[in-house]
């Protein structure tokens, strides 16, 4: 069994949600509500390196807002 | 080809693969000559269906045309003639070749009008389903010829299906259909199987677990259950007892020192302490300074830790002194020496009050990063997970109303680089219950004194541990409840522990790291009856979502095999500095409310029709073994890295039920000289931790493939642990006890006293089980430490105390001196030794003891005995200084079973029970024949003390051998006798020719009772005497077994292995237990 997610020859999309979390997303699948997408449709690698570029402070939005209110 | 298509579509869906053959019956009536002719001529063709690449409906009936018409094509071809060509695995279980039917009835119903005669057609049953499945259809026909529809009926092996399976098997494919013809153009992959009502239940029936849980931390937890119950004991250790007011204090202390040097929220802490109390104060420490602790394992190679303290950066390194001294890639980092007077003083000076927001450096969140444990990952780079605290409450507040066992004793045993420790360490603490320190590795006396005045309540442990659980003193084993997880459990293994503690209840837990812990659990409450087999992993926890998806993201049926993912509060913030990889695996939800996040966990699993999960397999080549989850792509990447190692492969191997192991298979570069195994272990063994390190190392010319070029992995052949070994042979008695006991727990034929433990495939858990064995048998208590410095044989026996060679010859020699069973006393042979016998204990079980009676006069000059009777009397005063009553068990080799009878004579001339008399090929002198000589010469008998030395006594055919020769090439090859002199040499033969004598004058007594009697069937001549010459002496019945060996060789590792079974069965009170022995019962023969 291959997992969408793990497909080197898929189409993905780069999704965020309000926290600022990312998710690599198969182009095939409908973008679950709550998320919006920022890059794509691109290959698998193109994406990942994406979220590596952009992805740069993990804390939820939420806890950055929170401790530097 | 319509249906076909469908229900080859249907069969994908539901995990069968994408080639899918089914069974379909024809006429057989090709040839016009059969036309008149009544009779049966129908063939069955196999119709292969290619289901791969998610094809539309359309594009699918096509290939199916396409295959049909080719197999109608050569549709006389008999199916019983293509299964002989094609030769498959056959099973009595399955139908070759394809076990799913699929029949089409199209002839319209043959209305039969015969004169006189009503004709009605009705269905006959046929005793029995010949296929797993068997769908047949027909058309419903109107009077006109108009079709009507198709009806249908099926017949299911019940032993596979129930009815309830099939009838939603059916109601799927006629979806599936209904949707194929509605648009055929859709992939087979988009159509929708489940019902709404079936899609709530999955989605919202069986993950309704929404809770309430409050806005805390594991601190602010502990600290209010410190008010509670200030006075109770909170922590144990080794005889030291820290109550929760103690123990708050303490950590309030360190958390201020720690917050002094830098330590707080969203910073990390690392933790490098052996398991004490002072590692549970040292992670209050950290949380309560606001940061989150990570774990170092200090087992771990010094790049892996250096990886993980570089990958964390963290603020500061709490460790001790012995333990910083051996941590390497730490030298920059500032740190805390706990046990440093230093520390000391300062936290002494500091408020032991609980801290509030003001004084950290920053207040304290509940998505702060709680801690961070590092998994295998598959690049070869491992993975720190970070788990914030709203998780780590989430899941303390469900485990501390989940288990009532956290309020008693829980014993902490796990290393805390492992999230299981994590329920042991903290859950006791935010409700009152007791921490208790302890290895299961280490069941010293203090240790079981401490469980015996706080009986454990709660345990969690992974199924690999059970084994050595049940073989620990009882007072380790939980009362309340016991929590396995961390691989597959099967309903034979627990229900063996259940047996002996049945109030308690068992739980079968999982959870990757990712989710806090766990995520599912399957509760067996006492009583309770449980399948054999793997367990489900049950439901899930509270505030958590499982979703089983298919490659799609769409559900999969109940029943059906799909990925699990793992939504819900549990979720870690993700994969420290691994956005990418964090992006990949914590996925957004489509199932749960917006903007929510699932986990993939590689884990394919299924649902059961009661709402509980079962696990599967892994999704990619992840495995976990032991617990421990490895990713076999890490442990390949770091053999192939070797320079003389061109390519790898690593795969887990079963080839002993129940004992897995890592074994990596690895093509040499081809310049340069191939590397040797070990070399490839040093290598692994310096990057990886113990328990990703092969165990076993294979060297192939080349990997095997399969046709479509990936390694095979099951070409790979089994590593020949059977090849001959070199490695010197043991010296002393110690050394011999010791081989076997690393052979028996290894799984060897032998081991040579210069091989490494862990060079021969031991892990860890092994270890804990050598330990146990060494103490039953030296009454020693072995530290595991101990066996990492000392693990080959010959550097243990020195661990054990200084070798005492006269001890080897000692009349009685405990060769296992412990366990509660009798112990079986085994008779030397002519020759005086009784080492020999250790070769037994493997197949006794540990529990039992055995000694070994050996003549007198070779250590020291003695006047040697007189008669059988007299040697009887010797050693029954032997055998009562350790067992001073009955039942006795007695056993004799050669000789020694003269000995053995006269014990058991005499024992019951003194009203004690014998309950095992026991020969190996002894035979008494028959009445009325002459008094003969000793049977072997003086040369014999040199030689025959070479042999025992393992030296090959074909080197000296055709030589006179001297007791000097002997004595000179005994000392060189450093063997059992290499430190006895000439006259020691002269002793033996003396004892030798002695016992030979007394043999051949021994007239036996009569003993009442059986014998049970193992007869060497080799090198004998036709008429040799048979065990039924003891019926004169013998009372009772004669059973024998004929073991198909020399006299001699009695004692050899094969001859010992039919033995050492039947015995052992007899010893346990069942009868035989061997399908092929004790076949030859003899009545007694009337004197």
């Amino acid at each position: 069994m291959s997992n969408p997610f793990e497909n080197p020859d898929g189409t993905y999309l780069v999704l965020v949600n309000d926290e600022g979390q990312h998710s690599l997303w198969p182009s095939f699948a409908d973008v679950p509500a709550g998320w919006t997408t920022v890059h794509g449709p691109d290959d698998r690698t193109a994406c990942v390196a994406y979220v590596d570029t952009h992805w740069t402070d993990m804390r939820p939005k939420s806890l950055v807002a929170a401790t530097e209110s | 080809m319509v249906v076909q298509a469908a229900l080859a579509a249907l069969l994908t869906r539901l995990g069968a693969g994408t080639d899918i053959p089914l069974g379909s019956p024809i006429a057989g009536r090709t040839d016009e000559a059969l036309d008149d002719l009544v009779g049966f001529f129908v063939n069955t063709l196999v119709l292969r269906t290619d289901t791969s690449g998610n094809p539309t409906f359309r594009e699918l009936v096509g290939r199916v045309r396409d295959v049909d018409l080719a197999a109608y094509s050569h549709q006389d071809m008999p199916f019983e003639r293509l299964v002989e060509d094609l030769n498959p695995a056959r099973s009595v279980s399955r139908h070759p070749l394809f076990q799913v039917v699929l029949a089409l009835q199209n002839a319209t119903d043959a209305s039969h009008d015969l004169p006189g005669l009503g004709i009605e057609s009705v269905p006959l049953g046929n005793g029995g389903a010949k296929f797993d499945l068997s769908i047949s259809l027909s058309d419903l026909r109107a009077e006109d010829g108009g079709c009507e529809g198709i009806r249908g009926t099926v017949v299911h092996s019940t032993d596979l299906f129930d009815r309830e399976t099939v009838e939603r098997l059916v109601e799927r494919l006629v979806r599936l259909l209904r949707a194929a013809v509605a648009d055929p153009d859709a992939p087979i992959g988009a159509v929708e199987l489940l019902d709404p009502a079936e899609r709530t239940r999955m989605l919202d029936g069986w993950n309704d677990t929404a809770t309430e849980v409050p806005d805390t931390t594991l601190p602010r937890m502990f600290q209010e259950q410190a008010a509670r119950t200030p006075g109770a004991c909170a922590l144990l250790h080794r005889g030291q007892e820290l109550t929760y007011r103690e123990l708050n204090a303490r950590a309030n202390r360190l958390a201020r020192h720690l917050v002094a040097l830098g330590a707080g929220p969203e910073t990390f802490v690392a933790v490098a302490l052996p398991r004490s109390a002072d590692l549970v104060v040292t992670l209050l420490a950290v949380l309560k300074a606001g940061a989150a602790y990570v774990p170092v394992d200090t087992g771990y190679p010094a790049e892996r830790i250096a990886f993980m303290l570089e990958d964390t950066a963290p603020a500061l390194l709490v460790t001790d002194t012995a333990t910083a001294d051996g941590l390497l890639g730490a030298e920059h980092l500032p740190k805390v020496l706990v046990d440093d007077a230093d520390t000391a003083a300062r936290t002494a000076a500091l408020a032991d009050t609980d801290l509030t927001d003001g004084e950290r450096l920053a207040p304290q969140h509940r998505n702060d990063p709680a801690y961070v444990i590092y998994t295998s990952g598959s690049t070869g780079r491992p993975k720190g997970v970070v788990i914030e605290h709203r998780s780590l409450t989430d899941y303390l507040v469900f485990a501390g109303a989940d288990y009532e066992g956290v309020r008693g004793t829980a014993l902490l045993h796990s290393p805390i680089s492992f999230d299981l420790s994590v329920t042991a360490t903290f859950v006791p603490l935010t409700v009152g219950g007791t921490v208790h320190v302890a290895d299961l590795d280490d069941a010293r006396p203090d240790v079981v004194e401490a469980l015996r005045e706080r009986p454990c309540t709660f345990l969690k442990a992974t199924p690999s541990h059970l084994p050595l659980l049940g073989a620990l003193p009882p007072e380790f084993s939980p009362s309340a409840e016991l929590l396995l997880g961390g691989e597959l459990l099967l309903g034979e293994l627990v229900d063996e522990w259940r047996a002996e503690h049945p109030g308690t209840t068992v739980l079968n837990m999982y959870g990757p790291t990712e989710t806090t812990v766990n995520c599912t659990e399957f509760r067996i409450e006492p009583g309770e009856e449980i399948p054999p087999g793997p367990l489900p992993i049950g439901r899930p926890l509270a505030n958590t979502r499982l979703y089983v998806l298919d490659e799609g993201l769409r559900l999969v049926p109940p029943g059906a095999p799909g990925e699990l993912y793992v939504a819900g509060a549990g979720l870690a913030r993700g994969y420290l500095n691994r956005p990418g990889m964090t992006a990949s695996r914590f996925v957004a939800d489509p199932f749960g409310p917006a903007g929510t996040r699932m986990y993939r966990t590689g884990d394919v699993v299924r649902w059961n029709a009661d709402g509980t999960l079962s696990f599967l397999r892994r999704v990619d080549d992840q495995v976990k073994l032991r617990g421990f989850r490895i990713e076999l792509g890490e442990v390949e990447a770091v053999v192939t890295g070797h320079p003389a190692v061109a390519r790898s492969t690593v795969i887990v191997r079963e080839d002993r039920p129940g004992d897995q192991r890592l074994v990596a298979y690895a093509v040499p570069s081809p310049d340069g000289p191939a590397p040797s195994a070990a070399q490839l272990r040093a290598h692994a063994g310096a990057v990886l931790p113990e328990y990703m390190t092969p165990s076993e190392f294979v060297l192939l010319d080349e990997l095997p493939l399969t046709p479509n070029g990936k390694v095979d992995r099951r070409a790979l052949p089994a590593p020949d642990r059977d090849a001959p070994r070199d490695g010197r042979a043991p010296r002393t008695s110690r050394e011999r006890v010791l081989c076997e006991l690393f052979a028996e727990v290894l799984g060897l034929p032998e081991v040579g006293v210069d091989e490494g433990f862990f060079d021969l495939g031991g892990h860890s858990l092994l270890a804990t089980r050598l330990i146990s064995r060494v103490r039953s048998a030296f009454g020693t208590d072995l530290a595991i430490r101990t066996l990492f410095e000392a693990p080959t044989v010959a550097e243990l026996a020195q661990r054990l105390g200084a070798d005492d060679a006269g001890g080897a010859f000692d009349v009685l020699l405990p060769l296992r001196g412990r366990g509660t069973l009798p112990p079986l006393f085994c008779v030397h042979p002519a020759s005086g030794f009784g080492w020999s016998y250790a070769g037994l204990m493997r197949h006794l079980g540990p529990d039992r003891p055995v000694y070994a009676l050996q003549s007198r006069g070779i250590a020291e000059p003695c006047e040697l005995p007189a008669d059988v009777d007299r040697i009887a009397a010797d050693y029954l005063e032997q055998v009562r200084a350790v067992r001073p009553s009955g039942p006795y068990h007695l056993l004799g080799w050669s000789f020694g079973g003269l000995v053995a009878h006269a014990m058991a004579v005499r024992l019951q001339a003194e009203g004690e029970e014998v309950a095992l008399l026991a020969m190996l090929d002894s035979f008494p002198r028959e009445p009325g024949e002459p008094d003969a000589d000793a049977v072997l010469s003086e040369q014999e008998f040199l030689a025959g003390m070479l042999d025992l030395a393992g030296y090959d006594r074909e080197a000296f055919a055709g030589r006179a051998l001297e007791y000097a020769d002997v004595t000179a090439i005994l000392g060189r090859e450093d063997g059992v006798l290499g430190s006895l002199e000439e006259r020691h040499v002269a002793a033996l033969y003396e004892v030798f020719e002695n016992n030979s004598r007394l043999a051949r004058r021994h007239l036996p007594g009569k003993y009442a009772g059986d014998l049970l009697f193992f007869e060497a069937t080799e090198g004998k001549p036709a008429d040799a005497p048979g065990p039924q010459v003891w019926g004169s002496f013998v009372g009772g019945r004669i059973e024998s077994h004929p073991v198909a060996c020399l006299h001699d060789d009695m004692t050899r590792t094969e001859p010992l292995a039919v033995i050492g079974r039947v015995l052992a069965a007899r010893l346990d009170g069942s009868p035989d237990g061997s399908p092929d022995g004790g076949h030859g019962d003899r009545p007694p023969a009337g004197p």
